[in-house]
């Protein structure tokens, strides 16, 4: 409680700061340009090394708050909270020195406050005590993007902080640097597409015979759901909102040949990133492109309350999957998804040289 | 935004109240439980401003304002506070929510 008293000041003094912005600011003279997001794991198109000067990248976001299944198989729900209907939030790119203008919109078909932290962002909060916004209303942030990575954003209202964030508020915005991502040697790396995963753990109540609770409404579910996030044991890890989401029709695809980015994004707990039969060729685990990247990684580690990328160029076809390496986080609880992979077998990577076969005597 | 209302209602409200405490305590438990399922969301911590339970300095103004006015923005909303807190809660579970808050600070 002691530290919402001092956060509490910390936004007093934010919102005093804020206050004198009448005057002309150069930054409206840079040009301004609209972004279209797109719902995860997709990214919008965007450039990497780019010659263009600093801009105002503007976006905007809708705050939905809506009962989703999480668990099709067994029809369990959770009362959501979304920036733009997706969990995780969709991902923003931007360049490293561009400007990030965000509309925050909470229609009136919710029922709470709501605001957004970028940890990408310097003061206020990382933004969250000037967007505060009640449904029914809209508010608009500008924040210097003066760091290159990939960094979390997330809702956070005081007094309720947690509960808006592992009920699905946050999603990542990439800074990336103007003349693209780098190895370790400086030489450049393109990526040929990227995909972000968002990964929630969940804390679903239950009733006395054991089974998962339902609920009309998220404030219903506010007391028991703290009780559960309170035991620190989720009952659900999932990637992008619902266990299987990124399998069967929803698997992120690539080709052999082409690199992909895999941005990983945990707003709250710690996860431990695996591709299985690939891995991490180029990773920043902290996700910040200024810092080398780590080289050959077979399982990366996502700090909770970060974001990270992997960097990986695929040599083989098939299936992959893509997990959190706590196996049992990824395979009872949801945390896993697929990558299918199309193009031809390397036999001099890997071979069969004997198929399964009855115990042949020595 | 309570200053547009009610000193009119400062008069009425004291007589529920004192009659509540005439019954011996005769408390729902719907508004305990109602309470700690949802309205706990804010009035715990005070997000959004919200009056925190059992902090009578915040609470004395309200309750001075009646039952009904109380009521009426545990019904329809007010400010940060959706319609019936949120939840789809009847007006008999509402008031004795109500009703709990108010004990608390008594």
């Amino acid at each position: 409680m002691k530290v919402f008293r001092l956060c509490m000041a910390a936004t007093a003094l934010a919102s005093v700061l804020a206050g004198g912005t009448a005057l002309a600011d150069p930054v409206d003279k840079l040009e301004h340009v609209k972004v279209e997001l797109v719902a995860p794991p997709l990214v919008h198109a965007h450039e990497q090394a780019t010659k263009a000067a600093p801009r105002v990248i503007q976006f905007r976001m809708v705050i939905e708050e809506k009962k989703v299944v999480i668990d099709e198989e067994n029809g369990t729900t959770l009362q959501a909270m979304t920036f733009n209907g997706s969990m995780p939030g969709p991902t923003m790119v931007v360049h490293e020195g561009d400007y990030v203008e965000l509309t925050l919109v909470n229609p009136d078909t919710n029922a709470l406050e709501h605001n957004i932290d970028f940890h990408a962002a310097t003061g206020a909060l990382g933004g969250a005590s000037l967007t505060i916004v009640k449904p029914g209303e809209e508010a608009v942030l500008r924040f210097k993007a003066d760091r290159s990575g990939v960094f979390i954003y997330h809702c956070a209202p005081e007094g309720m902080v947690p509960w808006h964030v592992v009920s699905g508020m946050s999603g990542t915005i990439m800074v990336l640097p103007r003349d693209g991502l780098k190895d370790a040697a400086g030489n450049a790396l393109h990526y040929d597409r990227a995909y972000t995963i968002g990964e929630f753990d969940l804390y679903i109540p239950k009733d006395e015979d054991g089974n998962y609770k339902e609920y009309d409404t998220a404030l219903e579910s506010y007391g028991d759901t703290v009780e559960v996030m309170r035991g620190l044991i989720p009952t659900h890890v999932v990637f992008n909102g619902k266990v299987g989401a990124l399998t069967g029709d929803g698997a992120m695809t690539a080709k052999v040949g082409e690199s992909v980015l895999f941005i990983h994004a945990s707003a709250n707990r710690d996860t431990r990133p695996h591709l299985i039969g690939g891995h991490g060729d180029w990773v920043w685990e902290t996700g910040k492109f200024a810092n080398a990247p780590e080289k050959d990684l077979e399982t990366w580690f996502i700090r909770g309350g970060s974001a990270g990328a992997a960097f990986y160029t695929f040599k083989q076809p098939g299936v992959y999957a893509y997990v959190n390496h706590n196996l049992i986080e990824a395979f009872e609880l949801g945390a896993a998804g697929h990558v299918k992979v199309d193009g031809k077998w390397n036999d001099d990577l890997m071979k069969q040289v004997a198929a399964p076969r009855p115990v042949t005597a020595k | 935004m309570f200053k547009t209302l009610g000193i009119a209602a400062l008069a009425l409200a004291l007589a529920p109240f004192a009659s509540m405490a005439a019954d011996g305590g005769k408390v729902n438990p719907s508004g305990e439980k109602l309470y700690k399922s949802s309205c706990v969301a804010c009035h715990s911590t005070g997000a959004a401003n919200a009056p925190k339970l059992g902090n009578k300095k915040a609470w004395e103004p309200i309750i001075a304002r009646g039952m009904d006015e109380m009521m009426a923005v545990a019904i329809n909303g007010r400010g940060a506070m959706p319609a019936r807190g949120g939840t789809k809660a009847d007006d008999a579970a509402l008031r004795a929510a109500v009703e709990y808050m108010v004990s608390r600070v008594r």
